[in-house]
């Protein structure tokens, strides 16, 4: 949704950023974004940008059900028409299903003590004990 | 039919990713089928044209190897991509669903029109048509979707090919091309390596890791000392380090360390895509959680749904007691 919607709005984009903090009085925007094996790339922005957060800190919480419902009865919507600033090829849907499974873990049953200790007998057969 | 596919070479620190050869061999097997067609890869990036040498599956490689160019600089490789396609060098395009190239194919299908296939876990020709296979919803649902036209743009799910298809030695032929101007939004200003000091976790042969389930930081004790029985060490999901109870060079996945020890002994971890991806080709996979539906059982080779703050010490007790016997 980030990248398109920056493209819709001709601003700059980054994603999978874990950090942004301001330079230049707020012209501009440092940003962290992440890659794998723990590095992270450290990039300026001009703003305004979209940026796409691959995490929080403090994690968001969602608003409780009774204020959205309070929120919807007091709330008016306009709806507007508006063309579409941009042009778009649709797929065609073949068929949607669920994943054939490749394999399926063994389950071990019983108590947790029997569970500890065919793991226990499972890893020296393994040989990693 | 022709198949006219442009391979974006996914490479990273001085190293070409897996995800590339993937992308390879499915674009030439792809082009073998339909009976027509091309691959081509575009290489960009300072002091790489030493790799091309390796992607003997491609017909021709793309090479944009001058000075100061990265493919970490994201406008400049969609600046590439969008010129190619609308000179009509290529009318299927795949990038490697990694987070160093994330957006550029929704960016790149904003702008050009074309249809994006995301997490795309299949290709093949079906009746003259090209199907994909799409995975929606952390992979709980697949989807097949036709490519109008043969045209469209692919990302390409890390793990979903064989590598080996596309490891083929060569001499492609090379095409320089010139760096376009571009109006750059993100400009890369340097890489941040991982904290040195901490363990190197891709080094272990043994992992005990943690996810969602571990509850509190003050449990992780409990972890640390299953690890050190077992001879290994603590790793975690991302809550995990989202909290900030382990460092991030503790997180597998793609985020965060890709491992493949002798055990990997998933805590509370519900296994979502990203996460196996840093830990699916390890030897022996054990995952502990306590909701039976949890994806991590579909790649585990045992699974039990205890409670893992109720095993993790009759575990370690039970390993400590056959190492005593072993003596």
């Amino acid at each position: 949704m980030a990248p398109s919607l920056a493209e819709a709005l001709r601003l700059p984009y980054l994603g999978v950023v874990s950090g942004v903090s301001v330079s230049e009085g707020g012209r501009k925007v440092v940003v962290v974004k992440e890659f794998s094996g723990g590095f992270r790339g450290e990039y300026e922005l001009p703003v305004p940008a979209v940026l796409g957060v691959q995490a929080a800190e403090k994690p968001p919480r969602y608003v409780p059900v009774a204020k959205v419902r309070s929120a919807a009865r007091t709330g008016k919507i306009e709806i507007a028409e508006v063309p579409v600033p941009f042009k778009l090829t649709v797929l065609e849907v073949g068929r949607m299903y669920k994943p054939k499974l490749a394999g399926r873990a063994e389950m071990l049953e019983g108590s947790v003590q029997d569970i500890a200790e065919r793991l226990a007998d499972l890893l020296v057969e393994r040989g990693i004990i | 039919m022709n198949a006219n596919i442009l391979v974006l070479v996914d490479h990273f620190n001085g190293a070409l990713r897996e995800i590339t050869f993937e992308m390879l061999g499915v674009a030439r097997n792809l082009v073998d089928t339909a009976g027509g067609g091309s691959v081509q890869a575009l290489l960009v990036g300072e002091g790489t044209a030493g790799w091309v040498s390796q992607l003997g599956a491609a017909d021709t490689v793309l090479l944009l190897d001058e000075a100061g160019q990265e493919l970490l600089s994201p406008d400049l490789t969609l600046t590439l991509l969008e010129r190619f396609i609308e000179q009509k060098t290529a009318s299927l395009l795949m990038l490697g669903g990694t987070n160093l190239t994330f957006g550029l194919g929704a960016r790149l299908a904003m702008r050009t029109g074309l249809p994006l296939v995301n997490f795309c876990r299949g290709v093949q020709v079906v009746n003259g048509a090209i199907v994909c296979t799409s995975a929606l919803f952390g992979g709980k649902m697949l989807i097949d979707v036709c490519l109008p036209g043969e045209c469209g743009i692919l990302n390409i799910a890390p793990g979903s090919f064989s590598p080996e298809a596309g490891k083929v030695g060569g001499t492609p032929a090379v095409r320089e091309i010139p760096k376009p101007a571009v109006e750059e939004g993100a400009v890369f200003r340097r890489l941040i390596a991982p904290a040195a000091g901490d363990l190197d976790i891709t080094k272990c042969e043994v992992l005990v890791s943690v996810g969602r389930g571990i509850q509190d930081k003050e449990n992780l004790p409990l972890a640390q000392a299953l690890a050190e029985a077992l001879g290994g060490a603590v790793s975690a999901s991302r809550p995990v380090v989202d909290q900030g109870w382990l460092p991030l060079t503790r997180q597998v996945g793609k985020s965060g360390m890709t491992v493949a020890p002798k055990l990997y002994l998933a805590l509370g971890i519900s296994g979502a895509p990203e996460h196996q991806e840093g830990m699916k080709d390890s030897e022996l996979i054990i995952a502990i959680n306590t909701d039976p539906k949890a994806p991590i059982f579909d790649i585990a080779h045992y699974g039990a749904t205890v409670d893992l703050l109720d095993l993790m010490e009759p575990l370690k007790a039970a390993v400590e007691k056959r190492r005593a016997v072993a003596k």
